[in-house]
């Protein structure tokens, strides 16, 4: 037999009845609960009605041509084995040769890490570079990207609660969110 | 709601599809491409309003996810990491263009009237009709803090599960019903400030 539901759902426990996510013993529950509760069939029809109106927003269809050129445009990207295969190679290690050879005189250790590229270069401006600082996080102000810098953690305020990878860089005004794709250093 | 074609018994898993990848086989990405382009598609585009942007996010999401791949193995599937990984190229892409081309979705059909306008016009209290709605909404979901509108995508638009979307997003199942329920607090709040007169 089905525990019956003895108190006040909260918010999200109520969407989750909505949202089909709860266990079938509660799922049941609730739904006794419901039928003598007004307030609460009310707050699952506020949400039928929210995400009724949601997926009447379109979504475009892109063409067949533009998904070719999507498509084609990954393959390129992902695919450097075409028919210029070996001049690339060439061309690749002839580049690399190159920088070796300019970076060997100054005694400068290659770098052999691969940021997450969340910004393109021309719109970054490196401000300092420690290196202890290989593993930082890209600050990004955001929607103003003037300036890009490495921060530490000492360097963040962690905003808790549902949001807590919304971190505060230093008195920037604007939270930004952090992931873990946007470290920096080597995966 | 939509998510892209379930593998069965009749299609290779993207376990092997990957490997064939790995191998170098051309078909192996094409079929990768197509199983999950649409719901690619549709969380890039929630999160930009626009299609030539959308499919940029696509494009830029299945290279770094399939070139990072390391990222996601043994820990979580390959279509909640490409979602992932899309849903965060879309939202760099929205950052340095600017949230103002967000609402561009509302162009196409009032190509004489910018969003600012058409906000204010719509502002008089009259009923909604289907156009007006569209903005309206579209409007609420980009001013809704990035997590909250990711979080609200992925569970909205690709189809995912409360597991899924957390998987996607490394948080907890916590976490996700957290941010559903202000996202969707702050969506009826923002069309209930557009409706009122």
């Amino acid at each position: 037999m089905n525990r019956p539901w003895d108190r006040e759902p909260t918010p999200e426990q109520l969407a989750a009845y909505f949202d089909g996510e709860l266990p079938e013993p509660d799922r049941v529950a609730l739904e006794a609960w419901l039928a003598t509760h007004p307030d609460g069939r009310a707050e699952v029809e506020a949400l039928r009605q929210l995400h009724a109106q949601y997926d009447a927003l379109p979504v475009p269809e892109p063409s067949p041509q533009r998904w070719d050129a999507t498509y084609a445009a990954v393959e390129a990207r992902l695919a450097p084995r075409g028919r210029n295969w070996t001049w690339a190679v060439l061309v690749a290690g002839l580049a690399a040769a190159v920088v070796g050879v300019l970076a060997l005189p100054r005694g400068v250790a290659p770098i052999d890490v691969e940021p997450y590229p969340v910004v393109s270069a021309d719109e970054v401006r490196i401000i300092s570079m420690n290196p202890n600082d290989h593993r930082a996080l890209v600050g990004v102000q955001a929607l103003e990207l003037n300036e890009v810098e490495l921060v530490t953690h000492p360097d963040m305020e962690i905003l808790g609660g549902a949001t807590e990878e919304v971190v505060r860089i230093d008195d920037w005004a604007t939270p930004m969110l952090v992931d873990t794709l946007a470290l920096g250093g080597p995966r | 709601m939509s998510a892209g074609p379930a593998p069965n018994n009749s299609c290779p898993s993207d376990e092997l599809l990957l490997k064939r990848f790995a191998g170098g086989e051309r078909a192996a990405l094409e079929e990768l491409f197509t199983r999950y382009r649409q719901p690619a598609f549709r969380v890039a585009y929630r999160l930009l309003g626009n299609e030539a942007d959308a499919l940029d996010a696509v494009q830029e999401g299945f290279v770094k996810a399939l070139t990072h791949l390391d990222g996601f193995q043994g820990r979580s599937s390959f279509k909640t990491w490409l979602l992932r990984v899309v849903g965060n190229a879309a939202l760099d892409l929205g950052r340095q263009r600017g949230r103002r081309e967000m609402h561009s979705l509302d162009r196409p059909e009032r190509p004489d009237v910018v969003p600012e306008q058409l906000l204010r016009m719509e502002d008089h209290g009259r009923n909604l009709d289907q156009e007006d709605l569209r903005g309206q909404l579209t409007e609420a979901l980009a001013r809704l803090p990035e997590a909250q509108r990711q979080t609200f995508v992925l569970f909205a638009d690709a189809g995912l599960s409360y597991r899924e979307v957390a998987e996607t997003l490394g948080i907890s199942i916590g976490t996700v019903m957290s941010r559903l329920f202000y996202a969707r607090q702050r969506l009826r709040a923002l069309l209930t400030e557009r409706v009122t007169p």
